[in-house]
């Protein structure tokens, strides 16, 4: 299949080319992967909440305007797909999230400037935890994907003063978190 | 901090940005699009969703059958009492003598003015408009949706 753009090829899926959808399930299947782990926390979940975002992509693609991104639209799907499925959860199992904090650190300036990799993936994994579901695909979105304000209100359906609070929070929060680990452990390091 | 205050440039943050980044991504698994086009491809094409659109029947029906109602209601009312003398006409009635003498060729007499409207028939019409409005705001909602 040669390389064709997001619209074209959702203009040929609805011509009833399906094949063409694989194209964009190849395109975004990583990141969607991605976004559903970061959020859900569970490989299996994530791999069946990426693959439930696009076949329900693919089964309201009728309804997709083909001057806007598809990108955005998708995500917005993948989005309410991961935060329905924690809804759901939450309901059934009474979901928490995982907010185990990490101890591996020593002073907090120090430790700051002398993280490796290893310690930014760990750091991370406990500044997730204190992050709500909604906090994280924005944090990811924003931060990693460098997505505007105005993209991320398309894909949450959010107003562009709601994303920038959300976003406020959720980067308070995770400094919070990154000062409180650092902190418990300067306080270990200085009693033994 | 109001919302209003805070910019896009507030939030960038380049500490986070490179722990974030510091997290290798994931790969999908091999069997991941095989198995939704799979999926997919079990879906029945009438099984997609469309744009919802209300049937004609349902679009036109319902204002029409009001609006056949109301008609009804005009031509078929009972006078509550003959008027002998309107002393001052309300506009209202002006507006209905004119339409009763448009009709007056047509041998037909409105009686609307001076119908007996009961309290029943009032309520019956304004759950019908209730009604009629819920309709179509329904539809929009659901169009809306299924556009997103």
């Amino acid at each position: 299949m040669h390389a064709i753009n997001d619209t074209e090829c959702v203009r040929m899926v609805l011509r009833g080319e399906k094949n063409y959808f694989a194209f964009l399930v190849e395109k975004y299947g990583d990141k969607a992967y991605n976004l559903c782990f970061r959020i859900l926390r569970n490989k299996e979940e994530a791999r069946d909440s990426a693959q439930e975002a696009f076949i329900k992509a693919y089964e309201a693609l009728p309804g997709f305007r083909l001057d806007s991104a598809f990108s955005t639209w998708f995500y917005r799907i993948l989005y309410n797909t991961c935060i329905s499925k924690i809804r759901k959860d939450r309901f059934s199992t009474g979901y928490e999230p995982d907010d185990k904090v990490w101890h591996d650190l020593g002073n907090e300036n120090e430790a700051i400037s002398q993280l490796n990799l290893d310690d930014m993936r760990k750091l991370l994994k406990g500044a997730y935890g204190v992050l709500d579901p909604d906090e994280i695909f924005l944090a990811e979105q924003f931060y990693r994907e460098e997505c505007s304000i105005e993209e991320l209100a398309g894909m949450t359906g959010l107003t562009q003063s709601n994303v920038k609070v959300k976003l406020f929070r959720a980067r308070q929060k995770m400094h919070d978190q990154i000062r409180s680990v650092l902190r418990e452990e300067i306080h270990v390091w200085q009693t033994k | 901090m109001a919302n209003k205050m805070i910019t896009e440039e507030d939030l960038h943050d380049e500490f986070l940005s490179g722990m974030i980044r510091s997290e290798e991504p994931l790969s999908k698994p091999s069997w991941f699009t095989d198995e939704i086009m799979h999926r997919i491809g079990l879906i029945p094409d009438e099984a997609r969703l469309k744009p919802y659109k209300p049937p004609v029947w349902l679009k036109w029906g319902i204002p029409g059958s009001i609006v056949l109602c109301l008609i009804g209601l005009v031509l078929t009312g009972q006078a509550a009492d003959p008027v002998v003398h309107l002393p001052s006409l309300t506009l209202f009635e002006k507006i209905s003598g004119y339409i009763n003498s448009w009709f007056s060729g047509l041998n037909i007499n409105v009686n609307f003015p001076n119908i007996a409207i009961s309290e029943t028939v009032i309520w019956v019409m304004a759950g019908g408009l209730i009604l009629t409005w819920s309709f179509v705001l329904l539809f929009r909602f659901l169009e809306k949706k299924v556009r997103q």
